[in-house]
């Protein structure tokens, strides 16, 4: 795992997202425990705190689930709530390729343009 | 009586200090004196007059490898202990944060303080069984004067450790081995009460030493 | 997230601590060092720091309340500053013995008396307490590098160590025993910044080889070195605590804000020990303001640690330039 420590992103942010990525990806299995709070703080080099707090974020996300005394295993994830984690990361690369070609002054049907030679080249 | 007490003292003292102090300098002061009195023989045969103030002179002058205790302890501690005596002694916040190390600080000290009654008292024996012969020399004066020497020796240790620093603690032995050398010669000339007065005011200092001793870690738990 | 809410027991509850020394008095209602974490403890010189510690740790009875160890199970209780009250100290030393094999106290000054050879060190550790691991501590001091060996037939002074080394040698001192907090005075300042990484590993290690029932308290002026693993921070200021928090809160509670020098003098009344030139202000806010600060053009930031004692250390300290 990387983590920046000066990138302006809070560091239990870009620890959330680097496990909710690889969980949605399949690295990390269902049922499988995350790594103790503590070994994880003492890996990475912060403090208990901040990883205390990105495990809560993921586990108000349903995607990690609390065990009293045993750390937080990877929940079991529905085929609707992949699809809707991946949607949602859908969006969120969409609505960033919408503002970089705002910058661009790229015009609406450019854009589609963009999009639809993209999906063709992957399609290949 | 712990039964770690003397493990604690060997550990609390470093083998040089225990080497120099329980062997090398009562050698030296037992050595020292019969040197002396090798040399005061041929002066006495001379033919001194036999009154009590040359006794007192002799007598002293075969002392005074003895007598120099007075100096020498309160220099020793300040060069292998770094003034354990002095009644603020940085470093003892490691023995403060356990339970024990009160007591293994204080057992340390106490036989350090009984060697040097005990040190002395062999080096008085040994000296007043091979020294004295042919002198005006009682045992009860012979007492006193090492009686007075162990409260001379506490009033040096408490003086210095009260002084604070290696100048004032040089100076105030000094002068307490000045004052106890005039005591020892004068000792002979004055009356009786003199001497029961000194034993007492001595066995006051000795135990008032002992007492502050106890007291000493103690202290360091407070602002003082 | 509200970490208040967390299920942390308390490593040491502090209750009604008052120790007056001149015109200095140290008063402390009630403090509490959450368990399992590191807890930091930062203030200006004389802000009291070390008496606390001290006070804490067991090495000053000179106070009156009392520090609650462990939930209640275990305690220090001030024998007072009257000196005619103190009697026998003996008592109280024996009666408190199991919690004092339970903490492991460091301090920079007057530690270890200076004559002692590190053989010495070594040998009064065993008596002095009964956890004392000595494998454990010949480990330790040999992969800290800690130049303890003898030299021809002479064993090192402790004097003759350099204040890096005879922290070190502390540290080695209280981690070969098997303790369950760790109060560390300053431990950060002697040492290099190669060390003091190592530190913060050591700190870690500590915490995690028995998660949630260890706990490290230290006091620094390093902030920015030891922040990475400061879990709780406690700011003190002239005998008393002036804040306290999870660092993740302190970071939310309040915002670091960059206005040019138009603004200075809207925005310096939200500041708390602000800092201004011909150039700009900035200074810290509490993040309520947040919503004026941007009205205002400023720029919002998530400070560090170190940004939020200096500011709250700055509003208040008698120190003018």
């Amino acid at each position: 795992m990387i983590i920046l420590k000066n990138s302006g992103v809070p560091i239990y942010q870009q620890i959330a997202n680097d496990f909710r990525d690889r969980i949605l990806k399949g690295e990390i299995e269902q049922g499988t425990y995350l790594p103790s709070i503590r070994s994880l703080a003492k890996d990475l080099k912060i403090s208990v705190i901040t990883t205390m707090k990105a495990y809560e974020v993921l586990e108000e996300e349903g995607i990690i689930q609390a065990v009293q005394g045993k750390g937080f295993y990877v929940n079991a994830q529905d085929a609707e709530m992949m699809r809707e984690q991946h949607l949602r990361k859908v969006e969120e690369a969409l609505s960033e390729a919408i503002q970089a070609a705002k910058v661009a002054k790229m015009t609406r049907e450019e854009l589609v343009q963009t999009l639809e030679s993209l999906l063709d080249i992957d399609e290949l | 009586m712990k039964k770690n007490i003397f493990r604690e003292y060997s550990i609390f003292t470093s083998p040089l200090y225990r080497l120099v102090m329980w062997l090398l300098i009562p050698g030296c002061q037992i050595g020292g004196a019969f040197v002396m009195k090798d040399n005061l023989d041929i002066l006495r045969n001379v033919g001194l007059p036999q009154d009590d103030f040359a006794t007192g002179m002799i007598v002293f002058a075969i002392l005074l490898p003895a007598v120099l205790s007075v100096f020498i302890e309160p220099l020793s501690d300040i060069f292998f202990m770094k003034s354990v005596e002095r009644k603020k002694i940085g470093g003892m916040v490691y023995l403060n944060s356990s339970s024990k190390g009160r007591g293994f600080f204080e057992s340390a000290v106490i036989i350090d303080a009984l060697r040097k009654l005990l040190v002395n008292g062999s080096i008085f024996l040994v000296m007043y069984f091979g020294l004295f012969d042919g002198l005006n020399l009682d045992i009860c004066r012979y007492v006193t004067i090492f009686i007075t020497l162990l409260g001379f020796l506490c009033l040096g240790l408490y003086l210095s450790r009260m002084g604070g620093t290696f100048m004032i603690s040089v100076m105030s032995s000094l002068l307490l081995l000045y004052v106890y050398a005039g005591y020892i010669i004068v000792s002979f000339m004055l009356p009786g009460w003199v001497d029961v007065l000194a034993i007492v005011l001595s066995c006051v200092i000795i135990v008032f030493y002992f007492f502050d001793i106890h007291k000493k870690l103690e202290r360091s738990y407070f602002d003082e | 997230m509200d970490m208040k809410n967390c299920e942390f027991k308390n490593a040491i509850h502090v209750s009604n601590v008052v120790k007056k020394y001149n015109s200095f008095e140290l008063n402390i209602n009630e403090l509490c060092i959450p368990e399992g974490l590191a807890t930091a403890l930062i203030g200006e010189n004389g802000a009291g720091k070390s008496t606390f510690l001290n006070i804490i740790s067991g090495t000053r009875l000179d106070y009156k309340g009392t520090v609650n160890f462990f939930e209640d199970e275990e305690a220090f209780k001030g024998i007072g500053q009257d000196k005619k009250n103190r009697g026998n100290i003996d008592p109280f030393l024996k009666t408190t013995e199991k919690l004092r094999e339970r903490i492991g106290f460091t301090s920079p000054n007057d530690f270890f008396l200076p004559e002692w050879t590190v053989k010495q060190v070594k040998d009064a550790s065993k008596l002095l307490f009964s956890n004392f691991d000595e494998e454990k501590y010949d480990r330790i001091v040999s992969d800290l590098d800690i130049p303890v060996d003898k030299i021809g037939k002479k064993w090192k002074k402790v004097s003759e160590l350099s204040d890096g080394n005879k922290m070190k040698l502390e540290l080695a001192t209280v981690l070969a025993r098997d303790t369950d907090i760790l109060i560390l005075d300053e431990p950060a300042s002697p040492l290099d910044p190669l060390m003091r990484d190592t530190l913060c590993d050591m700190i870690q290690s500590y915490i995690e080889s028995k998660p949630g029932k260890r706990s490290v308290f230290f006091s620094t002026h390093n902030i920015a070195d030891m922040e990475k693993i400061t879990d709780y921070a406690i700011i003190m200021h002239k005998g008393g605590v002036i804040e306290q928090g999870f660092t993740e809160d302190l970071k939310e509670k309040y915002i670091m804000v960059k206005g040019d020098e138009k603004v200075i003098s809207e925005l310096k009344p939200l500041m708390i020990g602000s800092h201004e030139s011909s150039m700009g202000i900035e200074g810290l806010v509490l993040s309520e303001n947040r919503d004026k600060c941007e009205a205002m053009g400023a720029v919002c930031e998530v400070p560090t640690l170190t940004e939020i004692s200096v500011s709250l250390m700055k509003q208040r300290s008698k120190v003018r330039i």
